[in-house]
C-alpha cells in the first residue's frame, strides 16, 4: 500500500544510513473538528482541570493520518525516508483544527 | 547526497466532495443530534417541571407584563374579557394562577398562554368571533394550557435548547435554521388535552357546550391564502376536522349538551375583521367599555387558531419556542377527573 | 412561508457560493501547477544539510505568504462538521491551496534573487479573526513559508 515502509526521523540523516538522493519538501495535513459531545465534556472537565483525553485521542488521531498523507507524498516520489520532519497544529475555524507534518523526501540506503 | 527535485502525486492533501451529498449527510446529523437534544430536553423538564410552583412562576414573569396590563386597564375590550376569564377560572377548583387577559393589536386570529398566566387574545380573534360562548372556548383552551404548563415546558425547552446551540454550536446559522423548522407551537398532544380541558370549563360555566366549536368550524380558508399548505404543514395544530370531531364526540361522552341558549358578544369586543394581508405590530390597544352578556344572534363557526408565543412575544432569534411534534408523556395533564365538573 | 424563503434564499447563496468558489479554485490548481512544474529546479528541502559537492556563494532568508479566505460555502460545511465531528473536507483543498502557493512563492522569490536552493524551509499557519462577532468568526488563514535560500558557486 502506498505509504508503507517509510521511515521518518526529525534528524538531518537517519541514523545509521546514507542519504542518496534528496526529492523535495512534502506535506501531510488533515482538519479535524470535534463533535458537540466531545466539547460537553471538555466543558465539564474544564470545571475540575486535568487532561481532556477526548480531544488528547482526537489529535492524535488527526496527527496519524497527517503523517500518513506525508508517507503517501514520499512513497508516490520514490523516496523511501521523510528526513527533519516537523508538525504544526493550527485552527483553521472556529472549532477545527488543522493537524500539519512537513518533512524533505530523500532516499536512503 | 543528491538533489534529485521532484514533485509528489496531486490530491494526497485533499478529498473531493459531492457538494449536496457533504450537505446532506451533515444537515442530516445536525437535525439528528437536535432532535436527540431536544426529546433529552423535553423528558428532563417534564421531570422537573411539576415542581417549579405557579407562584414563584407568576413572581418571576409579572414584572415583564404588569407594565403593558396596567396600561390595559382602562381598555373596555379589556373590562369585557377579565370577567370572562375570571367565571371560566372559577370553574377551575385547581387554578394556582391569578389569570389576566391582555389584548394584541394583531389581525390575525391568535391566542397566547404567557407565563405568569396572562392569556394573549388579538384583536384579528375578536374580530372573527361572533358570540361569547366561542370567546369562552378560545379562552378556557388557553387556561387548558396553563394547566398542563405546557407553556412554560416549551419555553424551558426553547431557552435551554438556545443557551445549548450558543455555546457549543458557535452560533451556526444552519443550527438556527433547523430550529425555526422544529419550532411551532404546543405539540399535537398538548393541543388536543387544552382542547378538551377547555371545552370541560365551558361546560362548566354555561351548562353546555354550544357554540363554543362554532369559531373554528367558520374560518376554513382564513389561513388557507398564498402560504396555507405550506403552513398547515409547519403548524403543529391537529387537523380542524378531526379535532372538531373529537370534541363533539367527547361532549356527547360527558353528558354536555350540544345545544343551548348561545351568549352573544359584548358590544365592546365587536370588532371589523382586517383582511389577511395587512399585518401589524404585536402592541396593547385600547377598546371600549361594555356590558358583557347581552343576548345575540346565532353563532358562527371558525376554524384553527395558531398559538405561539415566539411569534410575537419573544422576538430574540434562537429564543424562540420550540416545540416538537415527538410524542413524550406528560405526566402533568390534567386528568379527567381532574376537570371542572359541569354546573 | 417566511421559514420557506428564508431557506430558499440560503440555498440559493450556498450554491452560488459553491460554484463560484469552485470556479476559482480550479483555476489556482491549474496556475499552481504550473508554477511547480516551473519553479522544480529549485529544491526545497526542510533538512539543513547540502549535497557535499556544492560551495555556497551566497544565502538569503526568503519568504513567501498568503492569506487564503474562506468561501461561504465551505464555511457552512466546516460550521456542521463542529457539531457532527469529523474530517472538515471542506476546508482541506483551501489549505493545500494556500500552502503550495506560499511555498511557490518563497521559491520564486529565491530564483528571483538567482538562488539555486532553499534550505531549512519552515510553514507556519494561522488564523486571522474576523472584525465581527466578537472575533469569533475567521476572516482568512495566512500561511508563510520561509527558509534559507543557497546561491551555489560556480
Amino acid at each position: 500500500m502506498e505509504g508503507d515502509g517509510v521511515i521518518l526521523t526529525n534528524t538531518e540523516t537517519v541514523p545509521g544510513k546514507r542519504v542518496v538522493e534528496a526529492y523535495g519538501v512534502v506535506t501531510g495535513s488533515t482538519v479535524r473538528a470535534k463533535h458537540i459531545g466531545r466539547d460537553f465534556m471538555a466543558g465539564l472537565k474544564n470545571l475540575v482541570g486535568g487532561e481532556l483525553k477526548g480531544y488528547t485521542e482526537l489529535l492524535g488521531d488527526a496527527r496519524q493520518e497527517a503523517v500518513e498523507r506525508m508517507m503517501q507524498e514520499a512513497t508516490s516520489m520514490g523516496a523511501n525516508a521523510v528526513v527533519n520532519v516537523r508538525f504544526a497544529t493550527s485552527s483553521v475555524t472556529q472549532g477545527a483544527a488543522e493537524l500539519f507534518a512537513y518533512g524533505t523526501a530523500v532516499r536512503v540506503e | 547526497m543528491e538533489y534529485r527535485p521532484r514533485l509528489p502525486r496531486e490530491g494526497v492533501n485533499r478529498t473531493p466532495i459531492h457538494p449536496l451529498r457533504e450537505s446532506a449527510v451533515l444537515l442530516g446529523g445536525v437535525v439528528a443530534v437536535g432532535a436527540l437534544l431536544l426529546v433529552v430536553l423535553g423528558i428532563a423538564l417534564n421531570l422537573l417541571l411539576p415542581h417549579v410552583s405557579a407562584d414563584c412562576e407568576m413572581r418571576l414573569s409579572r414584572p415583564f407584563w404588569a407594565p403593558g396590563q396596567a396600561g390595559q386597564q382602562g381598555d373596555p375590550r379589556h373590562q369585557a374579557l377579565q370577567p370572562l376569564v375570571d367565571r371560566l377560572a372559577g370553574h377551575w377548583s385547581d387554578n394556582p394562577y391569578d389569570l389576566q387577559v391582555g389584548l394584541v393589536e394583531e389581525p390575525r386570529p391568535n391566542a397566547f398562554a404567557v407565563p405568569g398566566g396572562v392569556i394573549l387574545v388579538t384583536t384579528g380573534l375578536l374580530a372573527r368571533t361572533e358570540s361569547e360562548n366561542e370567546v369562552a372556548f378560545v379562552l378556557a383552551h388557553e387556561i387548558g394550557h396553563f394547566a398542563a404548563r405546557d407553556h412554560l415546558r416549551r419555553l424551558g425547552r426553547g431557552l435551554l435548547f438556545a443557551w445549548v446551540v450558543g455555546h457549543f454550536g458557535g452560533g451556526v446559522a444552519p443550527v438556527d435554521l433547523v430550529e425555526q423548522i422544529t419550532a411551532r407551537g404546543f405539540d399535537r398532544h398538548q393541543e388536543a388535552a387544552a382542547d378538551r380541558f377547555g371545552l370541560a370549563l365551558v361546560a362548566a360555566l354555561y351548562g353546555h357546550v354550544a357554540g363554543a366549536l362554532d369559531f373554528f368550524q367558520r374560518l376554513p380558508d382564513a389561513t388557507a391564502g398564498a402560504a396555507g399548505d405550506v403552513a398547515a404543514y409547519f403548524s403543529t395544530h391537529p387537523v380542524t376536522r378531526a379535532r372538531l370531531d373529537g370534541l363533539r364526540a367527547l361532549a356527547r361522552e360527558r353528558g354536555w349538551p350540544l345545544t343551548g341558549p348561545v351568549q352573544p358578544l359584548a358590544p365592546a369586543l365587536h370588532q371589523e375583521a382586517v383582511p389577511d394581508h395587512e399585518q401589524g405590530e404585536g402592541q396593547a390597544i385600547e377598546g371600549r367599555h361594555d356590558d358583557p352578556g347581552r343576548p345575540q344572534g346565532a353563532a358562527v363557526v371558525g376554524d384553527e387558531i395558531f398559538e405561539g408565543v415566539e411569534d410575537h412575544l419573544l422576538p430574540p432569534p434562537g429564543a424562540g419556542g420550540v416545540g416538537f411534534p415527538v410524542t413524550v408523556p406528560y405526566r402533568s395533564l390534567p386528568s379527567p377527573d381532574q376537570w371542572p365538573e359541569a354546573a | 412561508m417566511d421559514t420557506v424563503v428564508y431557506l430558499a434564499l440560503s440555498a440559493a447563496g450556498l450554491a452560488l457560493a459553491y460554484v463560484i468558489g469552485d470556479v476559482i479554485e480550479r483555476r489556482h490548481y491549474g496556475e499552481i501547477r504550473r508554477r511547480e512544474v516551473a519553479t522544480r529546479q529549485c529544491m526545497a528541502t526542510t533538512a539543513r544539510t547540502l549535497p557535499e559537492q556544492w560551495s555556497v556563494a551566497a544565502t538569503e532568508l526568503v519568504t513567501g505568504s498568503v492569506v487564503i479566505s474562506v468561501d461561504h460555502f465551505k464555511r457552512f460545511l466546516a460550521g456542521l462538521r463542529t457539531i457532527v465531528g469529523g474530517r472538515v473536507k471542506s476546508f482541506e483543498s483551501l489549505l493545500d491551496r494556500a500552502r503550495r502557493e506560499a511555498m511557490l512563492r518563497m521559491k520564486e522569490e529565491a530564483i528571483a534573487r538567482g538562488c539555486d536552493a532553499v534550505i531549512n524551509v519552515r510553514i507556519e499557519t494561522s488564523r486571522l479573526a474576523a472584525a465581527t462577532r466578537n472575533g469569533k468568526g475567521t476572516a482568512g488563514v495566512e500561511i508563510l513559508a520561509f527558509g534559507t535560500a543557497i546561491r551555489r558557486a560556480g
